[in-house]
C-alpha cells in the first residue's frame, strides 16, 4: 500500500485499539454520507464508526475500514470503480469499490477533512475541510499510485477564511464552490484555481450545496434554516426558500434541475418546486437530524441518512403527490437497518474492566486486557451496576490507558503522556492470571496488553520463555498516531506478521513500547512514601529505644501488602534488643515470632482511625482511606489474640 | 441633662449658638449605650469627660465674655485651651468632677476671660509663642474681621494651615490618654485633641433633611485647586496605602453604598441583641448575666480587635470585623466633616482588620487596589450572608409585619430588618426627577428575596429569607453560550460576578463607526470561535468539534465595576499595559436585553461614570493610584429609607436632651421650614421635612457638595491620598482623555445604572 508521507513529526506516539467484533455489519452511529452505484445497485455509507459500508439491496457486501475517525464524505468515481473518502483524521483515502481495500491515502490536510466534491467529465475530486484549505485531485493520478511512485502533485484554492464544510462542483469541472462558517459562499474557477466572487446573503453557515450542471446556479442550504437559489453570472440570489424550520444540512436537485430536495434539522424531508418555491411538499419526518441524501437507480426515491445509525429509503412525490390527489406514504420502502451505539462508557475500580451503556440502553461489560466484550447485560440500571460491581472489592489500580467513545465503539489508548501506561502493577492473583508459579509475583497490565496486541509481529522479540497470559482477538484493529495529531498506521493484529506490515510497523512503533515489551526486568515501580506510628495505646517499653520518637519515614512499592508493613513492625520496631536473629531467640518455630513474642495477625495497623486489612496493598489504602494529598501516616498497635 | 442647670451661670445670653449647634452635645449612658449598640462604638467609660458639664458650662461662660468684650467668637477649640489653662490655674483636675465652690470660681475665673482681653491677639499670646502667632497671622491674612472668616482661618482648612504651633503652658498629656480609644491618630499636636473632645456626634436623633442641609449649608463652595471649603475627610497614606485609599474614597461615594453598610452593621447588632436577651431570659440560674448591663458593653470595646474576649453571642468573624471597621471609619470621616477638621485620617484599624482576614495585604508593600476592592467585598458579603444566616437559624426573632401600607411609616412594628425593596420603589416612583436609578427591582439569581411582606404568619418565615446589598447591588448575572458547530446544539452557563475584566488590547473593525460610548459593550460582549488546536468537546458528538462560543451578560449589576486588566503576565514577569482605552461618562447598557433593542432606540436604561481609579506608573509593581468621584451626593435613599431604627431603642433621655438643646436655638424648631441653603433663605419643599434616616448623620457624607436635583453640578473630586482637588467637568474629561499620557491610566471604573 501506498503512502505519500509527511515529514515525522517530533510528537509521541500513541498505540490505541479498537474494541469491535470480527465484522461490524451494521452502522453503529450516525451515517455522513451516501453514494450510489446504479450499475450494481449498490449504496455506499460512510459512518461515523469511521467504516464504509457497502450494500446491495441492502444486503451488507463488505465494510471498507482503514479510517479512524467519523468518515465525513465519499465520493464513487471511474464508473463506480473507485471510492474517494474524507475523514476527521486528516486524511483522504483512495479505495477500490469493488474489492473494499484501501489503495492510498493522502495526507495534506492539517485538519479534519469535512467535504468531498466530484467533476465527473473530468474525474476530478476537489478535498476542503477545517484547515481552510481545498485540493484538487485527478483521480486518473491517484489510482496509479504504488509504493514506490508514490507522489502526487495537487493544486490547491487558497482564500477561504474560515473552516470549509460543504463544497460542491459542476461535472465539468468549470466552477467550483465552497460554504463556511464565514456564511457567505466563495466561487472558484478550478482551472485557473483563481477566486471568481463571493455570494453573501446567508446569516448562518452553509452546510450545504448543489452546482447546475451547466455551471450557471447554485443552491445552498444553511444553519440559519433557509434555501437560497443563486444565479452565478449575476453573482446575485434569486430566490430564498423557507420550508424548514431548522438548519438545512443536505441537498439534492433533480435531473433537469426543476425540483429541490432538503432535509435538516428539523428531521424533516422536504420537496420544493423551483419555478414555484410555495409548492413543497413533505417527504417524509425521520426521527433525527437528516445528513445526507442520495437518489435510487431511478430516481424515483431518496436514502435518507440521519444520526441515528439506520438508512431508510423514501418515495419521492410525483405529479399526483403534487397535486394533491393521493397522499405521501408515511413509512419507508426499505431500509439497512443500523446497530446501537456506546454512549456512555466507565471504567471499573479494578481498571481492567468496562461498562457501558448504548444507545438503546443496553449495558455491557468489556474486558480490556482481553480486548473484548465479555457480558451483555440488557437493560439494567447503569449506575447501580457500578455501584455493585466497584463495592464488591476495594482495590486500587492507578489509571493506564484513555478511553474514547467518538466512533460509538470503545477505542483504547496506550500511551506515555499524562498517563502512563505502565503505572498498574498487579499481583498475578489479582489479575486472575491462575496458573502463575507465583501468585504474588506482579505483572503490568499495560505491558500484557501490549504484548497482546503485538503477539504476531515479528519485530518484537518476547522472551520465549514467558507464557503470553492475555490474548486479543486477531481482528483487533491496531492503531499507532501522534497524541493530539494524524493516524500514523492502522493495521488489524492478526495481520501484523505480513511482510509490508512489517516493515510499517518497523518505522511506527515507538521504542518504549518495543524496550518494555523485549525488557523482561521489572522497573519502574510506583514508590510510596508513608510514616509509621505507634498508635498511643503500645506500650513504649516495647518500642526498641532508638525509634521510641522518630516517627517511622519508609518507602516501599505501592502494591506491596499491608501485611509487610505489619512484619516489619513487628521485626525492626517492637522488641528489646537490637536485631531479632531469625532462628534464635525465643521459642523460634514461627518466622513471624520474635523476642516480643507477638504474632503478625497481632499487630493491627489503622489509618484514619480505621483499622487496615492486611490484605489490601499500600495504594489501596492511599487511596480510599487517606484522603489527604499529604504523606500517608499509619499507625500501629498490639491486639490481643 | 444630668444635674447642671445652666441657669446657675449668671448673665447666660441665650444668643442663638447657630454654628455651634451640633457640638454641645451631652452623652448620657443611655446614649452611649445606644451607640455602641447601633454604631458598634466602644462606650466610654470616662464619663466625667463628656458627661461633665461644668466643663461646657466653663466653656460657655467664656465665650460669652469674650463675645461681650470683643465681639468675636471663639471656636471649640480654643475654648478647650482657655478652659483647659482655668483648670490648670486652678489647680484642678481636668477628668475629675470637682466641688460647686470649686465651680464657682472657676466660672468667675471663666467671666474675667473676657475682661482680661482686649483683643483676641492678646489671649492668643497668652497661650502661644508670639512669634508663631505672627507668622500664623500673617499667612492666614487674619484680621480682626468678620466672625466667619475669623473662623474659617482658625479651622485651619486650608492647606497652609497644616503647619502646628508650638504652644506654652498647656497642662500636659491628660489630653491624650482621655482620647477615646478608637481612634488610632498620629502623634500629632495637640491641637487635634479639641476634635475629638466634642466627641463623636451621632446624628441629630430626630433629624430632618432641612437640619441636614442647614449643616451643609454653612460653608461656600469655591472652585479652583485649592478648595478650603470643601471640606470633604480626606484618609492619611499609612506607606503604601493609597491602594486602600482609593478604593475607600470610592465606595464612600458610590450610591447607596454607606446607606446600606450601615443598616447591615444595625442589623446585625439588633440581633445580637435579641440573641443575648433570648439567651438570659432562658438563663436557668436566674443570674441576669452580663447580657443588658453596661458592664458588657465595654468588653466589646475596639481594644479587642480580634474576636478573643468578646462578649457576643456568635464570635465575630474576621470578616465581620472589616466591616465594622470599615463602618467605624465613615463614621470618623462622617465626624471629621462635621466639625470642619481639615485633618487626614489613617484608617489604621480597617487595614489592621484587612491583614488578619487575609494574610495578603500584610506587611508594607503596594498591592493592587483591584485586590483590595475584591477582598473588602467579599468580607462585606460574608457579612451579609452571616446576617441571613442568623435570621434563617432563628426565624423567630422576626416579627411578622401587618402586610398593609400603613406599616411602611410604622417603625415600631418592623423590627428595623431589611424590609422589601418594592416598598421603597413605589416611593421612588413618585419622585420623577431622581437622577440615579439606584433601586433595582431585578432579582440577581435569587439572592434577595423579602418575606416579610407576605401574610403576617410564621410559617411565612420559613422561607428563605435572603439579603445581600453586596449581590444586589454589585452582583450581575454572565451567560456563556456554547454552540456545537456539528451537531449545533446549545449549551448554557450562567455565572454570577462582582465584576468585569476588560481586556485593553482590543482589535475591531469598525471602530471608526462606532461610538467611543459603545466601546464597552463591544469588548464585553465577545463571540470566539472553538478550533484549531481549540476544539470544544462536545457531549452529544462525544468528540472534539469546532464550536462557537459567546459571552453575554444577563443582567448588569446597579454598581457596575469594570477592572481594566493592565497587566500581562510574560516570561519578564507581569507588565504594564499603557495603551490607552476611552473612558465615557456615560456608557449605554449592554446586558442581553438592550443589546436586542435596535441601535437607533434608546435602552432603557444607561449608566453613568461614577467613580475612576487611576493608576500612575510605569509598572504594575510600583505606581500610585487616584480615585476620582462626582463631586455630588444623592441622599434620596437615606429620604425613602424605612429601616430605621425602632423608637423604642432611643432612650427617653436623649429624647429630653434633644428638646433641651431646642432651648438654646430660639426660632429653630424642628421640621421648620426656611431653612439657609445655598442659593439664599428660602422655603422648603415638603420633601425635605421627611424623615430622614439617620445613618446619614451616622456615617453618611457630610461635607458640602451639591444636594440632590438642586444644581447641576457636574465637578469631580479627585482624592490623591489627603490631598483633595476639585475638577471641572470638563479638566477632568480633558484628563481621561489624555493619550500622550501614557502611565496615567485609569484602572478601576465604577459605573452606576441609571434608568
Amino acid at each position: 500500500m501506498a503512502n505519500i508521507k509527511t515529514q515525522n513529526s517530533r510528537k509521541k506516539v500513541q498505540v490505541s485499539m479498537v474494541i469491535c467484533e470480527s465484522e461490524e455489519r451494521k452502522h453503529r452511529s450516525g451515517v455522513n454520507a451516501l453514494q450510489f452505484d446504479p450499475q450494481l445497485d449498490r449504496l455506499y455509507s460512510a459512518g461515523r464508526d469511521s467504516i464504509i459500508r457497502v450494500h446491495e439491496h441492502e444486503r451488507f457486501i463488505h465494510g471498507m475500514e482503514h479510517h479512524t475517525d467519523w468518515v465525513n464524505d465519499i465520493v464513487l468515481c471511474c464508473g463506480g470503480r473507485h471510492l474517494i473518502s474524507a475523514s476527521s483524521d486528516t486524511t483522504v483515502k483512495v479505495w477500490n469499490a469493488y474489492k473494499g481495500f484501501c489503495m492510498s491515502t493522502l495526507r495534506t490536510h492539517k485538519d479534519y477533512v469535512k467535504a468531498l466534491a466530484y467533476a465527473k467529465d473530468k474525474e476530478q475530486v476537489a478535498s476542503a475541510g477545517f484547515d481552510k484549505s481545498i485540493y484538487l485531485w485527478d483521480i486518473n493520478t491517484l489510482t496509479a499510485l504504488t509504493a514506490s511512485n508514490n507522489t502526487v502533485t495537487t493544486s490547491s484554492l487558497i482564500g477561504s477564511k474560515e473552516s470549509i464544510y460543504s463544497l460542491a462542483m459542476n461535472p465539468p469541472g468549470t466552477i467550483i464552490v465552497s460554504g463556511s462558517t464565514e456564511k457567505a459562499l466563495r466561487l472558484w474557477d478550478p482551472r485557473s484555481c483563481v477566486k471568481q466572487c463571493k455570494l453573501k446573503g446567508h446569516t448562518e453557515t452553509v452546510k450545504a450545496l448543489v452546482v447546475s450542471k451547466d455551471g450557471t446556479q447554485c443552491i445552498s442550504g444553511s444553519s440559519d434554516g433557509s434555501i437560497k437559489v443563486w444565479n452565478i453570472g449575476q453573482q446575485r440570489c434569486v430566490q430564498t426558500i423557507l420550508v424548514h424550520t431548522d438548519s438545512v444540512w443536505a441537498l439534492l436537485a433533480t435531473e433537469n434541475f426543476t425540483h429541490i430536495i432538503s432535509g435538516g434539522r428539523d428531521k424533516k424531508v422536504v420537496v420544493t418546486e423551483l419555478k414555484n418555491v410555495h409548492c413543497s411538499i413533505l417527504v417524509c419526518t425521520e426521527d433525527a437530524p437528516i445528513l445526507k441524501m442520495c437518489f435510487t437507480n431511478d430516481q424515483t426515491a431518496i436514502w435518507v441518512s440521519t444520526s441515528n445509525s439506520t438508512v431508510k429509503c423514501w418515495k419521492l412525490p410525483m405529479e399526483r403527490h403534487f397535486k394533491a390527489e393521493i397522499p405521501m406514504p408515511t413509512q419507508p420502502t426499505s431500509m439497512i437497518a443500523g446497530d446501537a451505539a456506546i454512549v456512555k462508557a466507565t471504567v471499573l475500580n479494578d481498571k481492567r474492566h468496562i461498562l457501558t451503556k448504548d444507545s438503546c440502553s443496553v449495558v455491557a461489560l468489556y474486558d480490556v486486557l482481553r480486548a473484548s466484550k465479555i457480558e451483555n447485560l440488557g437493560p439494567v440500571n447503569y449506575q447501580n451496576e457500578i455501584n455493585a460491581r466497584n463495592s464488591a472489592k476495594l482495590m486500587y489500580v492507578p489509571n493506564w490507558f484513555n478511553m474514547d467513545l467518538k466512533t460509538g465503539m470503545l477505542t483504547i489508548h496506550l500511551g506515555q503522556d499524562e498517563v502512563d501506561c505502565f503505572s498498574a502493577w498487579v499481583s498475578a492473583k489479582d489479575a486472575g492470571i491462575s496458573d502463575h508459579p507465583e501468585p504474588d509475583h506482579k505483572v503490568n497490565y499495560g505491558k500484557l496488553l501490549l504484548q497482546a496486541l503485538f503477539e504476531h509481529w515479528r519485530g518484537v522479540q518476547t522472551d520465549q520463555e514467558s507464557k503470553i497470559y492475555f490474548t486479543v482477538p486477531k481482528h483487533i484493529p491496531l492503531i499507532l498516531s501522534e497524541i493530539g495529531g494524524r493516524t500514523l498506521y492502522r493495521v488489524l493484529v492478526g495481520d501484523t506478521g505480513g511482510e509490508t506490515e512489517n516493515a510499517l510497523l518497523n518505522e511506527t512503533v515507538p521504542n518504549w513500547v518495543i524496550s518494555n515489551i523485549e525488557d523482561n526486568c521489572t522497573s519502574k515501580f510506583t514508590k510510596v512514601q508513608f510514616y509509621l506510628k505507634p498508635h498511643a495505646s503500645v506500650p513504649s517499653n516495647l518500642l526498641k529505644q532508638d525509634r521510641l520518637k522518630k516517627a517511622d519515614r519508609l518507602v516501599a512499592n505501592d502494591f506491596i501488602q499491608c501485611r509487610k508493613v505489619a512484619e516489619h513492625v513487628l521485626d525492626k520496631l517492637l522488641g528489646e534488643g537490637t536485631a531479632t536473629s531469625p532462628g534464635g531467640g525465643g521459642d523460634g518455630d514461627s518466622q513471624t515470632q520474635n523476642n516480643s513474642g507477638y504474632t503478625v495477625d497481632q499487630i493491627q495497623l489503622t489509618c484514619s482511625d480505621q483499622s487496615v486489612d492486611h490484605s489490601m496493598d499500600l495504594r489501596t489504602v492511599k487511596h480510599f482511606m487517606w484522603k489527604y494529598s499529604s504523606d500517608l501516616v499509619l499507625f500501629y498497635k498490639i491486639i490481643s489474640k | 441633662m444630668n444635674g447642671h442647670s445652666p441657669k446657675k451661670s449668671a448673665n447666660f445670653n441665650t444668643r442663638p449658638l447657630k454654628t455651634y449647634q451640633n457640638r454641645r452635645r451631652k452623652r448620657s449612658l443611655e446614649d452611649q449605650n445606644f451607640d455602641n449598640l447601633f454604631h458598634l462604638l466602644p462606650y466610654d467609660n470616662k464619663a466625667t469627660l463628656i458627661v461633665d458639664s461644668t466643663l461646657e458650662i466653663v466653656k460657655w461662660t467664656i465665650e460669652e465674655s469674650v463675645f461681650n468684650e470683643t465681639g468675636e467668637s471663639l471656636s471649640d477649640w480654643e475654648l478647650e485651651k482657655f478652659a483647659k489653662i482655668l483648670y490648670d490655674q486652678a489647680s484642678l483636675e481636668w477628668n475629675k468632677p470637682i466641688s460647686d465652690q470649686q465651680a464657682k470660681n472657676l466660672l468667675k475665673e471663666a467671666r474675667s476671660v473676657g475682661r482680661k482681653a482686649s483683643s483676641l491677639s492678646y489671649l492668643w499670646e497668652q497661650v502661644f509663642d508670639d512669634q508663631a502667632v505672627n507668622k500664623y497671622s500673617k499667612e492666614n491674612k487674619l484680621t480682626e474681621g468678620s466672625p466667619t472668616k475669623r473662623r474659617k482661618s482658625c479651622v485651619g482648612n486650608s492647606k497652609k494651615s497644616n503647619k502646628r504651633l508650638p504652644l506654652k503652658n498647656l497642662p500636659n498629656n491628660n489630653l491624650k490618654s482621655n482620647r477615646p480609644d478608637f481612634q488610632e491618630v498620629p502623634e500629632a499636636s495637640k491641637f487635634e485633641f479639641s476634635n475629638y473632645s466634642e466627641n463623636i456626634v451621632f446624628g441629630q436623633l430626630q433629624g430632618t433633611m432641612s437640619d441636614y442641609k442647614e449643616d451643609q449649608s454653612y460653608h461656600h463652595i469655591t472652585n479652583g485647586d485649592s478648595m478650603p471649603d470643601y471640606n470633604v475627610a480626606t484618609l492619611l497614606n499609612m506607606g503604601n496605602t493609597c491602594f486602600m485609599n482609593s478604593v475607600l474614597y470610592t465606595l464612600r461615594f458610590a450610591p447607596t453604598f454607606l446607606h446600606n453598610l450601615h443598616h447591615l452593621l444595625v442589623d446585625l447588632s439588633l440581633i445580637n441583641s435579641k440573641l443575648k436577651e433570648n439567651k438570659t431570659k432562658t438563663s436557668s440560674l436566674g443570674r441576669n448575666g452580663s447580657a443588658v448591663s453596661g458592664s458588657s458593653w465595654r468588653s466589646a470595646s475596639s481594644k479587642d480587635l480580634l474576636s478573643i474576649g468578646n462578649n457576643d453571642i456568635i464570635p465575630k468573624s474576621k470578616d465581620q470585623i472589616v466591616t465594622e471597621k470599615l463602618h467605624a471609619l465613615f463614621v470618623t470621616m462622617n465626624n471629621l466633616e462635621t466639625k470642619g477638621s481639615p485633618d487626614p485620617y489613617q484608617p489604621e484599624a480597617l487595614l489592621q482588620a484587612m491583614r488578619d482576614a487575609n494574610t495578603l495585604f500584610e506587611g508594607n508593600q503596594q498591592q493592587d487596589a483591584h485586590e483590595f476592592f475584591v477582598e473588602l467585598l467579599s468580607c462585606l458579603r460574608v457579612t451579609c450572608d452571616k446576617l441571613n444566616e442568623q435570621i434563617e437559624q432563628n426565624p423567630d426573632l422576626i416579627k411578622s409585619p401587618e402586610p398593609t401600607a400603613a406599616s411602611i411609616n410604622n417603625n415600631s412594628k418592623i423590627w428595623g430588618v431589611r424590609r422589601s425593596w418594592k416598598k421603597p420603589l413605589k416611593k421612588k416612583d413618585k419622585s420623577a426627577s431622581k437622577k440615579n436609578g439606584d433601586f433595582e427591582n431585578d432579582v440577581a439569581g435569587g439572592d434577595s428575596e423579602d418575606n416579610l411582606s407576605s401574610d403576617g404568619n410564621s410559617d411565612s418565615v420559613k422561607k428563605k429569607f435572603v439579603y445581600n446589598f453586596i449581590a444586589e447591588d454589585f452582583q450581575g448575572v454572565s451567560l456563556h453560550r456554547t454552540q456545537c458547530l456539528q451537531c449545533e446544539e446549545v449549551s448554557e452557563l450562567k455565572e454570577p460576578f462582582l465584576e468585569i475584566q476588560v481586556p485593553i488590547n482590543y482589535r475591531d473593525e469598525d471602530s471608526e463607526s462606532r461610538l467611543d460610548s459603545a466601546i464597552f459593550g463591544a469588548i464585553c460582549v465577545t463571540s470566539e470561535k472553538l478550533c484549531d488546536q481549540n476544539k470544544y468537546f462536545c457531549e452529544i458528538c462525544m468528540r472534539y468539534n469546532e464550536a462557537q462560543r459567546t459571552v453575554l451578560y444577563e443582567k448588569l449589576p446597579n454598581i457596575m465595576v469594570l477592572h481594566l486588566k493592565r497587566f500581562t503576565t510574560s516570561m519578564s514577569g507581569v507588565q504594564k499595559v499603557n495603551n490607552f482605552l476611552p473612558t465615557p461618562l456615560e456608557i449605554p447598557c449592554f446586558c442581553e436585553n438592550c443589546n436586542k433593542i435596535e441601535k437607533t432606540k434608546i435602552t432603557p436604561h444607561k449608566y453613568q461614570l461614577s467613580c475612576v481609579i487611576m493608576h500612575l506608573g510605569a509598572s504594575m509593581a510600583s505606581g500610585h493610584y487616584i480615585a476620582y468621584s462626582r463631586a455630588s451626593v444623592e441622599t434620596y435613599d437615606y429620604i425613602e429609607c424605612t429601616r430605621d431604627i425602632p423608637k423604642s431603642y432611643l432612650s427617653s433621655s436623649s429624647k429630653d436632651l434633644s428638646v433641651n438643646i431646642l432651648k438654646f436655638f430660639k426660632g429653630k424648631g424642628l421640621g421648620n421650614t426656611l431653612s439657609e441653603n445655598q442659593n439664599g433663605i428660602g422655603l422648603n419643599s415638603k420633601k425635605n421635612d421627611a424623615h430622614v434616616c439617620q445613618s446619614l448623620h451616622c456615617c453618611g457624607i457630610r461635607c458640602k457638595l451639591n444636594l440632590g436635583s438642586q444644581s447641576h453640578n457636574d465637578d469631580w473630586l479627585e482624592f490623591d491620598d489627603e490631598k483633595v482637588k476639585i475638577l471641572s467637568n470638563k479638566e477632568f474629561t480633558d484628563m481621561l482623555n489624555r493619550r500622550h499620557d501614557s502611565t496615567n491610566t485609569p484602572y478601576l471604573l465604577f459605573y452606576s445604572k441609571v434608568e
